[in-house]
């Protein structure tokens, strides 16, 4: 099986392998022919960050904050209107779809719902084989052993490669989509809320599949969910995002102890407690989140936020580091 | 978490995947399901039955069907003819042989065209959306606003309408209710996680139709083909009623029908063989069109 190299040599851990810059994708909200006219949806509105090779990074917001747009903007399957993208020192936010073909081969994506991401009429065997035939890897032997070793590299058995997606259930299904994204050995890929469909004890055991194979492959990942809980779990570096925008980098540990952002402390105390003696915490969010097409004026989060001053509806803040890789955009904090 | 070892969890999933389902593969389900309907099957019985009858039953009589015989006009049925004789003292059963061969082949070929114009129509609007899908979907509305008669009318007076004429201009006016349908499944599909994972890839929109979109339009198409299979022949059977179909003295069932004006009241059967064999075959493709659509349909499956 060819393993090469398609776009460098031999990356490092620690290097780094994704870049963002400013990247912004709008989406048309009405059918309006005249620009003066026209409504956009400002799902993903100015994210710049960047991702170190072997590295989770977890990327966490409310449902409709742009997450998931953020992720399919950085595989191309939507086309940024704004910004850079750059993989491994190539921007390939122009790229045509010829030139973006080697590098899908090191970028991949594992998708939230099990039942959708499988084609129903092929056979899972076919479906795990699909990437090795769109990069002509392997003959059809070589992609049939293949086949078997990535079903056993995510817990399932060589011969379910002879069975149809619904015979299986909703874990496994994850697994299987795990195992057609690692099919061409990609160096990165996308988990967008990769667990968050799946019961509970399942969504430990993908984890815990995740984080082995991370180990194994040397993976890196952009971790999409909803909420910390789980991102927590498996992040290395956690970013907080509202309304297209990113409040909040830092390292996992760090996000936890000291967050900064008023949304990301409201995130945290949004996580359940298992133990009922605990009194919950007061709710801090109010309110729903705004609508992106017209989007609050200075601090996205002011009109939610229990601490907003003048400044913050008036002023943008800026994504400024706190010390330590910790950055947050808040008025508050930088003041200090 | 309850501790598993790899092995153990290994085998609870395959016995999960064991007792998931008996039958396979989704070709395999839909044929089950289809097999449990039973109007569908009395459908496809009937089709089988009627295409049988008009590819051999020639074969069998012993008479030609244009030939003239003046001393049986308009006759009874007897042991000779057992359908009785038109107004030119042809066999009517024969005719009606013959006839059925015609209709049922342009039936057939015409929604087959039209099914195929119509898919790679609504395909590519469904497909690539924008104004490719714009474009096509207007001219698709404009085809559907022509006056299908008069304008089939007029053609057949300036040209001879020749069997394949027929065909082809059937078609023509056909695919467009074929191509919304597909359109809008392209749509569906689309939009869909295992369509974006296979972009995300890097397949080729060739690649991506070919191996992802059809096959899971297929069932549309399928059931679309064998209803408009009667929508032909009944289109057929009017324009040769009206003259500007099959000229006679070659049979179809439309134009024995015409002929049946003048003879309906003294020889009723010139007009109730061929409007019964037509009513029976489109009754039978319908039927077996709308078990198809419930033996396929992706709702009834568990996913």
């Amino acid at each position: 099986m060819e393993r090469g190299q398609t776009v460098a040599e031999e990356l490092q851990r620690g290097d780094e392998l994704l870049r963002l810059e400013n990247v912004r994708k709008y989406f048309l909200a009405n059918k309006a022919m005249r620009e003066e006219n026209r409504v956009y949806v400002r799902a993903v509105d100015g994210v710049s960050l960047s991702l170190r090779y072997g590295e989770t990074f977890g990327l966490v917001g409310e449902s409709g904050c742009g997450k998931s747009t953020l992720g399919q903007t950085i595989l191309r399957l939507e086309d940024p209107n704004e910004g850079s993208i750059y993989y491994r020192g190539t921007d390939i936010s122009k790229l045509k779809p010829a030139e973006m073909r080697p590098f899908r081969r090191e970028m991949q994506i594992i998708f939230q719902d099990p039942y959708s991401s499988l084609d129903p009429k092929m056979t899972v065997g076919a479906i795990i084989a699909e990437p090795l035939i769109v990069h002509k890897m392997g003959d059809a032997q070589e992609r049939a052993r293949r086949v078997a070793e990535l079903l056993e590299l995510v817990g399932l058995r060589p011969e379910h490669a002879k069975r149809y997606p619904h015979e299986f259930s909703g874990g496994q299904r994850q697994r299987i989509g795990i195992a057609r994204a690692l099919a061409v050995n990609p160096k990165f890929v996308i988990c967008d809320e990769a667990v968050s469909a799946l019961d509970v004890s399942i969504q430990a055991q993908v984890l815990n599949l995740l984080r082995r194979l991370q180990k194994e492959l040397g993976l890196t990942y952009l971790f999409i969910a909803h909420g910390l809980a789980v991102v927590k779990y498996i992040s290395d570096r956690i970013g907080v995002m509202y309304l297209g925008k990113i409040v909040e980098i830092a390292d996992s540990d760090d996000i936890y102890a000291r967050p900064l952002h008023p949304y990301t402390q409201a995130l945290i105390k949004a996580i359940p407690e298992p133990n009922p003696d605990i009194a919950q915490a007061e709710d801090l969010l109010n309110g729903d989140v705004p609508s992106p097409i017209d989007p609050p004026s200075g601090c996205r989060f002011h009109t939610r936020c229990p601490f907003a001053t003048e400044r913050c509806s008036a002023e943008e803040p800026e994504l400024c580091d706190v010390g330590g890789g910790h950055m947050c955009a808040c008025h508050l904090v930088s003041q200090e | 978490m309850v501790a598993f070892t790899k092995r153990q969890m290994v085998d609870k999933l395959d016995e999960t995947a064991k007792s998931a389902a008996v039958v396979r593969s989704p070709f395999q389900q839909a044929v089950h399901r289809f097999h449990r309907n039973t109007v569908a099957k009395v459908g496809l019985v009937m089709i089988i039955i009627l295409v049988l009858i008009v590819i051999i039953g020639p074969f069998c009589m012993k008479y030609d069907p244009d030939a003239v015989d003046l001393y049986n006009v308009r006759a009874k049925p007897s042991v000779e003819h057992l359908l009785g004789c038109d107004d030119l003292g042809r066999d009517l059963l024969t005719r009606l042989l013959h006839g059925g061969r015609i209709s049922m082949a342009v039936g057939l070929t015409s929604a087959l065209l039209s099914i195929m114009l119509g898919s790679l129509i609504g395909a590519m609007a469904g497909y690539y959306g924008g104004i490719v899908d714009g474009l096509l979907m207007r001219f698709t509305d404009l085809v559907l606003t022509i006056p299908t008669l008069p304008l089939l009318m007029t053609l057949a007076v300036i040209f001879k309408p020749s069997p394949v004429f027929l065909v082809v201009m059937i078609a023509l006016l056909m695919w467009p209710s074929s191509a919304r349908l597909v359109r809008s499944r392209f749509l569906t599909l689309r939009e869909l996680d295992y369509v974006r994972a296979a972009r995300a890839t890097g397949e080729s929109d060739a690649r991506m139709i070919l191996t992802h979109l059809l096959p899971n339009s297929l069932d549309v198409i399928i059931v679309t083909a064998t209803l408009s299979v009667g929508n032909s022949i009944i289109m057929e059977s009017t324009l040769s009623f009206l003259g500007c179909g099959i000229n006679p003295p070659t049979a179809s069932w439309g134009n024995m029908l015409q002929n049946a004006q003048s003879t309906m009241a003294t020889a009723p059967l010139t007009a109730i063989a061929p409007g019964l064999m037509i009513l029976l075959t489109v009754l039978a493709f319908n039927f077996l069109g709308d078990g198809l659509d419930d033996a396929i349909d992706p709702k009834r499956d568990k996913r």
